[in-house]
């Protein structure tokens, strides 16, 4: 499903990510973590195509992610859900349009946009605010709006770049125990997270990174 | 047309505010011009200018009975010429009927203050003969042909036409360079928006038609409110206002102009637009 071969990316300069080879297999669910500057944003980035190599190869859902032309960007990008750190929501648009922006754009029926966005919104505890502003949430709200966002297309592979950032636990463990059944249903996860605590309560599958390299690829906690 | 190109497109219309106006204004100033310009040129064409319309020579004459008599020669000498007299009272009723303001003073002048007028009508091939002709008989003071003004007011209407059309090219290119800085200072407004759509899925369509299509609108709609004016002013003869030879050709070129200057327009602006790596 994701294949990485010997990535390497730098800024001016910089080394981000060096050497980094991994394989994650459909429907797998997996750990990124790391300390901060460890390189996870960037190989997720590097995942949806927000940037491109210096060196390496990376294969998502059998599309090499490099070599994609301009025009198959799009359509490769709405085939992951991606959970931006920053949330990256539309300022000036409601809860339920930032949901069913991309539906909107494949011209789903209206209804039908509604009903799924309720749906997802539902699942995160925000059928209320479908009409609210994203300045009007909280952190954690816009969070989990970025989470129904992603997820309502129901891509093969979800991105989640610290997802629980800006949740209190509870939230969290709601919020993994969320991602834990959309891999159950078969969906493909990779969670960047320096939280250990997640990982432990969390157990699966973590790649770390440190320093740019991939340090460690094992089961559970950080070690 | 989707929800969200529907949406993005009113959003920025909007956002244009007092430089879309602008924009607006300036097409359809240039559309009203060139339109006026190009209606009273071919009305003056067809009417006053036409190689189809005979020559006009006008002579004056030392008294009514000298004008009856070149008359005859002129009808025996030139067949196909229309000769007629007028009078002293016919050319101060004629003074009169133009400047109807003026016309009690006019009525208060001696028909003496008025000259015996032989206006000759000839095609135009043989104006310049007839006119040294007449000019030759006795009894005619001066003979002048209407090349006398036919020629000047060709020049000035070619003149005013070439000058008109450069100031509306002008204005429909500031047109052009108002939408382009719109579009431009929309898109680097918009730039984190825009990020956005693209990182979750929006196609390079999605981005960029609102803005080809906000550009395209700003302009289209000043020269379709150009081309409403144009339209009334074809109609407006019973205002007393000259008469326009507009033709519906000419109107669509117009009326498609202003879009395809505001197409351009965003176009250009749509350059500052990142592009993926």
């Amino acid at each position: 499903m994701i294949l990485i071969e010997n990535l390497s990316k730098s800024y001016g300069g910089r080394p981000a990510l060096k050497g980094v080879s991994a394989q994650v297999e459909q429907g797998e669910f997996v750990f990124l973590t790391g300390p901060s500057g460890a390189g996870k944003s960037t190989l997720l980035r590097l995942l949806y195509r927000a940037e491109l190599p210096d060196e390496g190869r990376i294969v998502v859902g059998g599309a090499d992610v490099a070599s994609l032309r301009r025009s198959e960007i799009a359509s490769f990008r709405r085939r992951l859900g991606v959970v931006f750190q920053d949330f990256k929501l539309l300022r000036r648009r409601t809860v339920a349009e930032n949901v069913t922006f991309v539906l909107a754009l494949l011209n789903v029926p209206e209804r039908d946009q509604r009903k799924r966005a309720f749906q997802v919104l539902r699942q995160m505890g925000l059928q209320h605010r479908l009409g609210a502003f994203p300045e009007e949430l909280s952190g954690g709200e816009q969070q989990r709006v970025a989470v129904a966002r992603a997820l309502v297309l129901q891509p093969d592979v979800m991105l989640a770049d610290e997802p629980t950032g800006n949740l209190d636990p509870e939230r969290s463990h709601e919020l993994m125990e969320l991602f834990k059944t959309i891999n159950y249903q078969g969906t493909t996860v990779v969670l960047a997270t320096h939280d250990r605590s997640l990982i432990e309560a969390h157990p699966a599958r973590t790649l770390t990174l440190e320093r740019g390299r991939l340090t460690r690829d094992g089961w559970g906690g950080v070690g | 047309m989707n929800r969200h190109l529907v949406r993005e497109i009113a959003r920025q219309l909007r956002e244009s505010g007092g430089s879309g106006l602008v924009a607006v204004l300036m097409v359809l100033v240039a559309t009203v011009l060139a339109g006026t310009l190009l209606g009273v040129r071919g009305w003056i064409l067809a009417e006053v200018l036409s190689s189809q319309r005979p020559a006009t020579i006008t002579v004056t004459m030392t008294s009514p009975a000298t004008a009856a008599a070149l008359r005859e020669e002129v009808n025996s000498r030139f067949p196909a010429a229309v000769a007629t007299v007028m009078t002293p009272a016919a050319v101060r009723a004629e003074l009169a009927s133009w400047f109807p303001q003026i016309a009690g003073a006019l009525a208060a002048a001696s028909e003496d203050s008025y000259p015996t007028l032989l206006v000759v009508e000839v095609a135009r091939g043989d104006e310049e003969s007839v006119t040294a002709w007449l000019s030759q008989r006795p009894g005619v003071g001066l003979a002048a042909g209407s090349r006398f003004w036919r020629e000047p007011l060709q020049r000035v209407l070619t003149g005013a036409l070439a000058g008109g059309l450069a100031l509306t090219v002008t204005l429909l290119i500031g047109c052009g360079i108002v939408v382009l800085l719109v579009v431009r200072l929309m898109v680097l407004a918009h730039a984190d928006e825009i990020e956005i759509m693209r990182l979750i899925g929006a196609r390079e369509r999605d981005i960029r038609i609102p803005y080809l299509v906000s550009g395209a609108a700003l302009a289209g709609l000043g020269s379709a409110i150009g081309a409403l004016v144009l339209v009334l002013l074809n109609r407006a003869s019973a205002l007393g206002l000259p008469p326009m030879r507009l033709p519906v050709e000419t109107l669509l070129v117009l009326a498609a102009t202003g879009p395809l200057v505001g197409l351009a327009g965003a176009l250009l602006g749509l350059a500052a637009l990142p592009r993926e790596p």
